[in-house]
């Protein structure tokens, strides 16, 4: 594998160098931070996401300018909001993560800092009971629109039918 | 006997062309299907496919009429023969040989040229009657062509008509010692490049564009109806391609060969251009397309008539200049043209 | 009432879901004004399969040939981010021969995929059925040589966490070296086929261009990125697999256009070429896969593993609780990205170079809606 995960590496210190002026522009509202295979991932409180994500596209030092990947992921009591970022520049690469209650589903639209977030919050909104706030568009993306059902969240089980009638569970 | 005369000649014409236009078929099938890289038709009638043709005016036949529950079921109805029966009429000014005519017309050419155009009425009736965004579109885009390639065509022949003096088909082909494209080059590639227009054929075969529109303006059409429409643009293939013969390639002068030989030649010359023509260029679009009829041809057409005019009433004898000049300013432009587009 | 000012009347057409021209099952409501776009909304999901919820409920070794119906021209990329995914979480080393081997026929499903967008776009330009077959006629030789290795034409099913699924066959190298040695040749004859020619330019050139930065912005990536002056390739800024090891260039245009993304991805082809030339030459012996057991444990973590599709970036995120299942795995198409940014292109547009522009950006609808 050519993944060069080398500690002190030049991108590795670009990342701490990242992750130490993230929490000095925005220690309140980190929940934790860590540099791990040369990625630095970043828990943050949902409220903060506008301030953020400008601020990770905008600051000098970071200008992540590209969002690869918007997604959610289910747990028992939240919705985590995972955002891929990447800077063409450096070529580093950061994931924020952010939980999201279920009690009050919403978190800010980044669409006005990532134009590229647009479909991918309306697949992630439809698909886990999200609002994302300020979101241009708020339609559904991939599911009809009279379906009311937040498919990717655990409580929705699928039903195989008999297609699945013989094989182990 | 007397009587019954006309009606075996308009008979047997009409056969002669149909079965060349299933000819004319199946060749494009084969044509089209070679340049792709295919075999085409190879089942039907076991020697290569040659009934293809035959089955699918069958298959047309047993199809069942739909008519749109929101057409305008009279235009609907009424428009594939509004296009189909004037192409068969055009039929009876055509001259093979100067013995082989059904009739010789004062107004051959503009009796010709007049009636293919209703091709374009039918589809904008047709278009418009079946009440379909996409025929909608198919209909007007034909409206636009109507309107610009009409005018070139017209101009294109007006040339060699000055030249010969008369709009009778024979008399133009009589009149011609040396072919009209020697003297008429600009005219003949207006002629050419507007009778591709006029016939709906790729490269401006807008109308219909497949993948724009899905069938342009026969999208609702099916059955017998809408294979009168193509049969239609084939009468009219066979229409125009006789016209460029006549008013152009010397129709059935030449050595040795009967003269009808002669003009099937060049006539099946014509169809295997446009056959050819037909699968090897992307279509133009609408913008595109009016520009060349307006900026290009209308232009091309009108120089021509003004060459023409002046050397025929200043030279006595004008043929070897007008030749010069014509094909030295078409040389002239193409050279500018391919500057200033490069 | 007399009226000096007209206001247009603007037509509502609805171009798909069944439209020949949109590649499967694309819906896009436009507001035309005669011919020309007021507005285009797209509508997606025609194809939605749920694979996302689906791969929830398979243990890992299961899910390769659930990817591979995801984009159904370039199957052997989308397995190879989720297979690269598993073993970079399980920590597997995968044995250098099957790198290789991934390497050849990743390349070989790239030329593939882009043989197969060429009949297709000339398609939509209205050469209708002539340089299609000639697209598919080249891929049809290659997919020969994908069914003699992998046992299947379309779904391969082929590569595993920890290499793969068995070792390539007898006379293999010496098949894809004959392939690699005469598709230079083929994609001379494509461009030849339409490059010079006027009316393919006239259509292709000026038509839809996109700026780098605005392609960025909307995550756009692959050829269509690469076409508006952007050389961003996985393949060479974050080396996976073993394509640090070649010598070939990133192929970026300056247009933008139709005409750019054309040639951008004919330019690519012949790279790839060369990648499969020089992997065919290093290519060890040696086991092609990796001792690993059938019901794999992942240990709690997360890893978002991307690399270059045919298309532009494919992502796998794979979530692992430590069971045998993916808690969550997202997969991220480029489709779905590539397809959102060319949106923004359409309205202005006459209608025939829409349909150019969304032919040019090479969409597959089983990726986009997955």
């Amino acid at each position: 594998m050519a993944e060069n995960a080398a500690p002190g590496s030049k991108n590795q210190t670009h990342l701490l160098e990242i992750e130490r002026l993230l929490k000095g522009a925005h220690g309140q509202a980190l929940v934790a931070t860590e540099v791990r295979n040369d990625e630095l991932f970043a828990d943050i409180s949902p409220a903060a996401v506008p301030d953020i994500m400008r601020w990770l596209r905008d600051d000098k030092s970071c200008r992540f300018d590209y969002i690869r990947c918007l997604c959610g992921v289910d747990y028992p009591d939240h919705v985590t909001v995972v955002y891929h970022l990447f800077a063409t520049k450096t070529k580093s690469k950061i994931t924020v993560r952010t939980d999201v209650s279920k009690n009050s589903p919403a978190v800010s639209s980044v669409t006005d800092i990532w134009a590229g977030a647009d479909w991918p919050e309306r697949e992630t909104a439809e698909m886990f009971g999200l609002v994302f706030e300020g979101h241009p568009d708020p339609r559904r993306l991939l599911l009809t629109d009279d379906n009311d059902a937040m498919p990717l969240r655990k409580d929705f089980k699928l039903d195989y039918g008999d297609a699945r009638r013989g094989v182990s569970e | 006997m007397a009587i019954a005369r006309p009606f075996l000649i308009a008979l047997a014409l009409v056969i002669f062309v149909l079965s060349n236009i299933v000819f004319f078929m199946w060749a494009e099938f084969k044509i089209s299907g070679r340049v792709a890289d295919r075999l085409g038709p190879m089942e039907t009638g076991r020697f290569h496919g040659w009934a293809q043709p035959l089955a699918d005016i069958l298959k047309f036949l047993n199809k069942e009429d739909i008519i749109p529950a929101n057409a305008d079921k009279l235009i609907f109805r009424v428009a594939p023969f509004v296009g189909f029966i004037p192409v068969v009429m055009v039929l009876a000014a055509i001259p093979y040989t100067n013995k082989i005519f059904v009739r010789d017309f004062d107004i051959a050419v503009f009796f010709v040229i007049a009636l293919s155009s209703f091709t374009f009425v039918s589809m904008v009736m047709g278009g418009w009657a079946s009440g379909n965004k996409y025929s909608l579109l198919g209909a007007f885009r034909a409206a636009g062509m109507l309107l610009s390639y009409e005018l070139p065509l017209g101009l294109a022949i007006a040339g060699v008509v000055m030249l010969s003096a008369t709009l009778s088909l024979i008399g133009i082909v009589q009149h011609q010692t040396v072919w009209n494209i020697v003297l008429q080059p600009i005219g003949f590639l207006v002629f050419m490049v507007a009778m591709q227009a006029e016939l709906q054929r790729s490269p401006f075969d807008l109308a219909v564009a497949e993948s724009e529109l899905v069938a342009g303006y026969s999208v609702e059409y099916s059955g017998m109806r809408y294979a009168m429409f193509q049969l239609g643009e084939f009468f009219g293939l066979w229409a125009l391609a006789s016209m460029a013969v006549l008013l152009f390639l010397g129709g059935w002068h030449g050595p040795y060969l009967p003269g009808i030989v002669w003009f099937f030649i060049k006539f099946y010359g014509i169809f295997l251009f446009l056959a050819f023509s037909r699968v090897s260029v992307p279509r133009v679009r609408p913008d595109q397309l009016m520009d060349l009829g307006w900026k290009i041809l209308l232009p091309s057409a009108l120089v021509n008539i003004v060459i023409t005019a002046t050397l025929i009433v200043l030279v006595p004898h004008y043929q070897l200049p007008l030749a010069i000049s014509e094909f030295a300013i078409l040389i002239g432009a193409l050279y500018l043209m391919r500057r200033v587009l490069k | 009432m007399p009226q000096h000012k007209s206001t247009p009347q603007l037509m509502e057409i609805n171009l798909g879901p069944q439209h020949p021209a949109t590649h499967g099952v694309l819906r896009i409501v436009l507001t035309l004004d005669g011919e020309r776009v007021v507005k285009a909304v797209p509508h997606l999901g025609y194809l939605h399969r749920g694979v996302e919820k689906i791969v929830e409920d398979l243990e890992y070794f299961q899910i390769p040939p659930i990817l591979d119906r995801m984009d159904y021209v370039a199957n052997l990329n989308n397995e190879l981010s989720y297979v690269m995914g598993v073993e970079k979480l399980a920590g597997l080393k995968v044995p250098e021969r099957a790198e290789y081997i991934r390497v050849i026929l990743l390349e070989f499903n790239r030329i593939m995929s882009h043989f197969a967008w060429f009949g297709p776009f000339t398609n939509d330009l209205g050469l209708f059925g002539t340089a299609f077959l000639y697209g598919l006629r080249e891929r049809e030789y290659i997919q020969r040589l994908f069914e003699r290795t992998t046992g299947a034409r379309m779904h391969y099913n082929y590569f595993t966490y920890g290499g793969l699924r068995h070792d390539i066959p007898e006379g293999f190298v010496e098949e894809a070296r004959h392939l690699a040695n005469r598709l230079p040749a083929v994609i001379d004859e494509f461009e030849y086929m339409v490059e010079e020619n006027e009316i393919f330019r006239l259509r292709t050139i000026g038509i839809g261009p996109m700026d780098g930065k605005t392609a960025l912005n909307f995550g756009a990536s692959g050829p269509f990125l690469r076409a508006s002056g952007i050389p961003i390739d996985l393949r060479k800024d974050e080396p996976y697999s073993v394509y640090d090891r070649f010598d070939f260039k990133v192929c970026s245009a300056s247009g933008g256009d139709c005409f750019a993304r054309y040639k951008v991805r004919m330019d690519e082809m012949r790279e790839s070429v060369k990648i499969i030339q020089q992997a065919l030459d290093q290519m060890p012996d040696g086991p092609v896969r990796a001792k690993t057991t059938r019901h794999l444990k992942l240990p709690k973590g997360e890893v978002y593993m991307r690399t270059e599709h045919a298309r532009g970036e494919f992502g796998a995120y794979i979530v692992s609780d430590g069971g045998v299942r993916p808690y969550r795995l997202k997969l991220r198409s480029p489709s779905l990205s590539n397809l959102m940014a060319s949106c923004v292109l359409l309205p202005g547009m006459v209608l025939p170079d829409l349909i150019a522009t969304v032919a040019s950006v090479d969409i597959v609808l089983g990726c986009t809606d997955r």
